[in-house]
């Protein structure tokens, strides 16, 4: 349908160079790999990155994913969407690694209620706009830590990487309504952490 | 409807992630509600700044890093492919099924092509079929060298066409041979001829060299001349006195 909608229109459509390399990396061309790998390594690394809080932790998590594609490319299906699978294999790696690594150290949204840190801030201060830009990525980062897994990768392909609540629901193998939840749990946590982070550096 | 549970809702309100009958209580909960308001407020900093990362980016030599750990590991795990193979591998990632198909056509009509030569009869290169290979051998170097074999006898079948002159043979025989075809009368010394240099079929038209010791004939033999045709029935043999050739 959309094909022939293209076709109607008169609209031009490219091939996938994602595609293409693919076809040429199964018929056992290194350099093809390489390729895919020049394409797609800013998704992997940056959403490992966002997803483990540790810049080695994720170039490891990068190179296993890569790997992986390696060892199951003959197993992708031509004309199936390459970067929502890429998406999902980076999201299980980080989950493996994280799990490795054993640093559950997770901010309950439940835990800042009893503890008081839910009621809001009475500095109105606004420190923000005084932040560096690293100071800002490093909070940030600091609080996406701290979310539990399946909430902050919500939050990292919904709100960092831009993809749409349907398709994060895709990659996790969520329904909607479970995705929609955790953003917003992740959203009302990550606000009440930063602000609490502004107020003490105040 | 409590604060914190529209709370809940503004968290995805913010983003457009709220169905629209949703976001319309959202918006009229907040034209009334000055907390909220506040909380939108600030759900929308922090928001600005998690998008933020969005743009972030690290230093190329980070993304090589990992590049190249993977390639090490990649042509360590791949197996070693001829030099060809680099050129092939693009043809191959292009297979198509109308690919394959011509490729299974050109098989089959190559096939069928080696079969159509094998059967095709022709002077020299009868030695070479498996029916010539059956039949006993002639030595090159005997006279009847250039003669149709047994089995170049049999393998010429029915005639095609026209029948046309295939082959020219000037021998001497001895009268006792009638048989010019028998290869049986060949003598173990005329074996030694094969190392010879073989006479190209349809330039021997000149007179061969005087026949060996052995088969010398008394009287002088005639000289025959035998025009072999497609059609086998066909078989013209002249015979010429020897003392007339020679004069």
């Amino acid at each position: 349908m959309i094909e022939d909608a293209r076709l109607d229109s008169g609209a031009q459509t490219e091939p996938d160079p994602t595609a293409v390399w693919l076809r040429y990396a199964k018929a056992g061309d290194a350099s093809a790999f390489e390729k895919i790998i020049v394409l797609h390594q800013r998704q992997v690394l940056m959403t490992s990155l966002r997803l483990l809080g540790d810049l080695k932790d994720a170039q490891d998590a990068a190179q296993e994913v890569f790997l992986r594609l390696y060892k199951y490319l003959h197993r992708f299906q031509d004309g199936r969407e390459f970067s929502p699978w890429l998406y999902r294999v980076t999201v299980n790696v980080c989950r493996d690694v994280q799990r490795r690594r054993q640093r559950a150290a997770t901010l309950s949204l439940e835990d800042l209620v009893e503890s008081g840190e839910m009621q809001e801030p009475t500095s109105a201060t606004d420190l923000e706009a005084e932040l560096t830009l690293t100071e800002k990525r490093g909070l940030v980062a600091e609080a996406l830590k701290r979310l539990p897994e399946k909430e902050r990768a919500a939050v990292v392909l919904r709100d960092i990487e831009g993809l749409s609540t349907r398709e994060v629901a895709g990659i996790l193998g969520s329904s909607e309504v479970t995705v929609r939840s955790q953003i917003s749990s992740a959203r009302m946590k990550m606000k009440l952490f930063l602000e609490r982070r502004l107020k003490r550096q105040s | 409807m409590s604060c914190n549970s529209f709370q809940e809702w503004i968290a995805l309100y913010v983003e457009g992630d709220l169905d629209p009958s949703r976001a319309r209580n959202v918006e009229l909960h907040l034209s009334s509600c000055t907390s909220c308001q506040h909380f939108l407020s600030k759900v929308k900093g922090s928001q600005a700044m998690v998008k933020g990362l969005a743009a972030e980016s690290l230093d190329p030599a980070t993304f090589k890093v990992v590049r190249q750990r993977v390639m090490q590991e990649v042509s360590r795990r791949r197996p070693a492919r001829p030099v060809w193979w680099r050129f092939l591998s693009p043809a191959v990632a292009q297979w198509r099924p109308a690919w394959i198909a011509a490729l299974a056509a050109l098989v089959v009509l190559g096939f069928l092509l080696q079969r159509q030569l094998w059967r095709k009869p022709a002077g020299s290169d009868g030695a070479d079929t498996p029916a010539a290979a059956s039949a006993p051998a002639i030595p090159r170097g005997s006279p009847y060298a250039s003669l149709p074999s047994p089995s170049e006898k049999i393998g010429r079948g029915q005639p095609t066409g026209e029948p046309a002159i295939r082959q020219f043979a000037i021998r001497h025989t001895s009268p006792a041979s009638h048989d010019l075809l028998s290869p049986a009368e060949t003598e173990p010394e005329a074996v030694a001829a094969e190392s010879e240099p073989l006479v190209e079929q349809g330039s021997n038209l000149e007179p061969d060299a005087p026949p060996p010791a052995d088969i010398t004939p008394e009287p002088p033999p005639p000289l025959v001349i035998k025009l072999v045709t497609d059609d086998p029935n066909i078989v013209i043999v002249w015979l010429v006195d020897q003392d007339t050739h020679t004069n």
